[in-house]
């Protein structure tokens, strides 16, 4: 059930949109004005209808496009160039759109009514170009509940691929098993994803492990996003650790400066500040001295290889790593890397593939169109060579 | 030791994986007083015992390596007592159910139990697997596995029909998923078992029509955002080349053939792949044999990857589908 203070996912055809549930708070999404007050206490996945300013739940109808075979009584013979089939200009759509007191149901009866080739068209392409309409002019919205498989599909389907570099679902989901990401481990997570990979590490170990999130000057900023979205309970989020990356590789001196700053802290609250930092820098500490490390995870905007060589050392042998890069040389150096100090074995890099199909009676193929980029993977277990 | 942790130590009664090489895997359950008779020789039991999991075990004739049993490598070496579901399936299951610790999950049929201990993995310490298979001896065997592998805590085995007998759960799963050969019999009894907040349901089918009258079922029952997806995991190798430049001042008549016959540079490659089992034994696990990778640590080399010649094309379709909180169902 949806509760004041959660995220939740707006979703048409091909559009998502993220709002935080805040009370008497109206705001425009497409060409409607909504508040969301409506939406507490009612179940997520189901469509909303925007309705006098407010969401209204629209019971589930079955998918009629499954029940209905295709006929191909007519055929497409006289159906001649598209925008002439329409006799509205697009300025005299948009101005309907403006209209006030107009339904998006009204539209697409005026549409239907000016457009020359409906009447020509199959049953089935009708259907489809009602249904088409129907997305696009009326206020109707799946809310989806954010999850590492909504949020994933967020990103991809709404244009900011870049800011999870191009991370597939299929991609995620194999670092995630590759990885060993589970209960009772302790993960360190390099990302640049905006927090995806971070917040599916953080609920694969429930706050049963922990996690340590490296980042230039363990700045949270840059995963903060996704974490947000999920809005985890406190216990998921207490073991993880937020740390300098370019302080993992000189622990001792880090801890050495902080005791130094904090003997001669005047101020309280500088204090305690660096007694937190203390206190992290103790805990990771212990994690990479005695080789505790059981997952790594690499998927950020740096070159792999340096960085993989500084943070292999702390994992325990057989224990797994996974390094995701867009291209594959990066990848190939750090392999040259781990055959050349045989640090590990079952080394492998690979690549994916997903394709989704429609799947309707007399009508399925795979679909037009598929994300040909689900950049690589470099998977391997860390072994001893004492 | 168990699957589903990581562990340091070797002990007596573990099942270990003995590693030769990417596709020779052996799973083998450790127990003092026994010999394990390799290609490279043999080693007694005792020896493993106390060794730290991911050491090289020094045989007769040469060295492996021991690793813990864990779902992934459980999956490469598992004896096949049926088709099994592999890892980069498992990994798109895992996420689109939604699966994390604390997740019921009911499944059917159990088969190898490939998936069943890739599920428990991710849903344990708090979470548990209803695996069901109407095969009596493999419902056993997967019982018997659970145990050797120290998570039946997390597992329960039902021996059953789900197609003529249905779950006999009620709103008690998060997930649901079926690897089934009429799956669509068992859409109306997964339904039941769903949680009354709803949940998701994923079946996997090699077949097309299979997936017709799985996703008509599903719209049926009212299932939303029904989608079918077909993933796949392509390995490349990594591969050192040094292409020839054609000499345009060279006199090819006088040449003997045109300088075609050594293969190549691409057929080279090729030929590279095809060899994987050396001819001389190899004495000792070595990394360069580990794949078929051409690396020799050089830095100066030019290297580059190519996918493997000959890899699975085609292992299933994922059909997913969500079920909305049964309380606003339509009646
Ligand atoms: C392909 S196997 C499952 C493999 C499994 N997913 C794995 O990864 O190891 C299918 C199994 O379903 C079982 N099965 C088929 N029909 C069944 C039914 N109606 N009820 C229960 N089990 C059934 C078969 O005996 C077989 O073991």
């Amino acid at each position: 059930m949806i509760k004041e203070g959660d995220y939740v996912i707006f979703k048409k055809t091909d559009t998502m949109k993220i709002f935080p549930v805040k009370l008497n708070k109206p705001f425009m999404i497409d060409r409607f004005k909504t508040k969301l007050d409506n939406l507490v206490n009612k179940p997520f996945g189901y469509k909303y209808e925007i309705k006098d300013q407010q969401l209204h739940l629209v019971q589930n109808t079955l998918s009629d496009d499954m029940n209905k075979v295709a006929i191909f009584d007519k055929d497409n013979r006289n159906l001649v160039d598209k925008s002439a089939n329409q006799k509205l200009s697009h300025d005299e759509i948009e101005k309907l759109k403006q209209l006030e007191d107009i339904s998006g149901t009204e539209i697409i009866d005026r549409l239907i009514e000016n457009s020359a080739s409906f009447s020509q068209k199959t049953e089935y392409s009708q259907e489809k170009y009602i249904k088409k309409k129907k997305e696009k002019y009326l206020a109707v919205f799946e809310i989806l509940k954010p999850t590492i498989r909504t949020l994933s599909e967020y990103y991809i389907l709404g244009n900011h691929k870049r800011k999870v570099l191009n991370m597939r679902m299929d991609t995620l989901a194999q670092i995630l098993t590759y990885s060993n990401v589970a209960a009772y481990r302790n993960v360190v997570v390099l990302e640049s994803c905006k927090g995806l990979i971070l917040a599916s590490v953080v609920e694969r170990v429930a706050g049963f492990g922990n996690v340590i999130n490296l980042s230039p000057n363990g700045s949270h900023i840059s995963t903060k996003e996704i974490l947000d979205y999920m809005n985890f309970p406190p216990e998921y989020t207490q073991n993880l650790y937020n740390f300098p990356l370019e302080r993992s590789d000189k622990l001792d001196e880090y801890i050495e400066e902080l005791n130094k700053k904090l003997a001669i802290a005047t101020d309280d609250t500088f204090r305690d500040k660096q007694t937190k930092k203390l206190e992290l820098a103790h805990k990771v500490n212990e994690i990479f001295k005695t080789k505790k490390v059981d997952c790594l995870i690499i998927a950020s905007k740096f070159r792999p290889s340096p960085i993989l060589e500084k943070l292999i050392d702390s994992m325990a042998p057989n224990r797994n790593f996974v390094i995701y890069s867009l291209i594959q040389e990066p990848l190939i150096e750090c392999h040259s890397f781990l055959k050349r100090t045989q640090k590990a074995i079952h080394i492998e890099l690979s690549d994916s593939w997903l394709r989704e199909y429609q799947v309707l009676p007399e009508r399925t193929h795979p679909k037009n169109n598929m994300d040909c980029c689900g950049g690589y993977l470099l998977t391997g277990i860390t072994v001893t060579n004492e | 030791m168990s699957f589903c942790k990581t562990n340091d130590t070797i002990k007596e009664g573990d099942t270990v994986i003995i590693y030769f090489s990417f596709n020779q895997l052996q799973p083998i359950k450790v127990k003092r007083g026994s010999n394990h008779h390799t290609k490279y020789g043999s080693f007694k039991h005792a020896d493993l015992i106390g060794k730290k999991y991911g050491s090289r075990i020094q045989c007769t004739q040469g060295t492996v390596i021991v690793l813990q049993g864990s779902p992934e490598m459980w999956t490469i070496s598992l004896p096949h007592r049926t088709q099994i579901i592999y890892t980069p399936n498992i990994s798109v299951i895992t996420m689109q159910l939604d699966l994390k610790p604390g997740s019921i999950v009911i499944e059917s049929g159990t088969g190898s139990a490939s998936l069943s201990h890739a599920l428990i993995r991710t849903i344990f310490p708090t979470g548990h697997l209803h695996t069901f298979e109407f095969h009596l001896q493999r419902s056993e065997t997967a019982r018997k596995e659970f145990k050797e592998h120290d998570v039946s805590d997390y597992v329960t085995v039902y021996h059953r029909d789900v197609c003529s007998d249905g779950f006999g759960k009620e709103d008690l799963a998060d997930a649901v998923f079926l690897d089934l050969p009429s799956p669509w019999k068992a859409i109306e009894s997964a339904k039941t078992a769903i949680k009354r907040e709803g949940g998701r349901i994923c079946s996997f089918s090699p077949c097309i029509e299979q997936v017709q009258k799985t996703s008509l079922e599903l719209a049926r029952l009212g299932f939303v955002n029904i989608f079918t997806v077909e993933s796949l995991r392509r390995v490349l190798s990594i591969k050192k080349y040094d292409l020839p430049d054609f000499d345009f001042n060279m006199d090819w008549l006088k040449y003997k053939g045109n300088g075609q016959e050594n293969e190549n540079q691409n057929d080279q490659i090729d030929k590279n792949e095809e060899k994987p089992v050396p001819k001389k034994i190899k004495k000792n696990f070595n990394e360069s044999d580990d794949s078929d990778d051409e690396v020799d640590g050089s830095t100066d080399a030019t290297y580059t990857a190519k996918p493997i010649n000959i890899q699975p094309g085609h292992t299933g379709f994922l059909t997913f589908a969500t079920l909305l909180h049964k309380d606003f169902h339509k009646v």
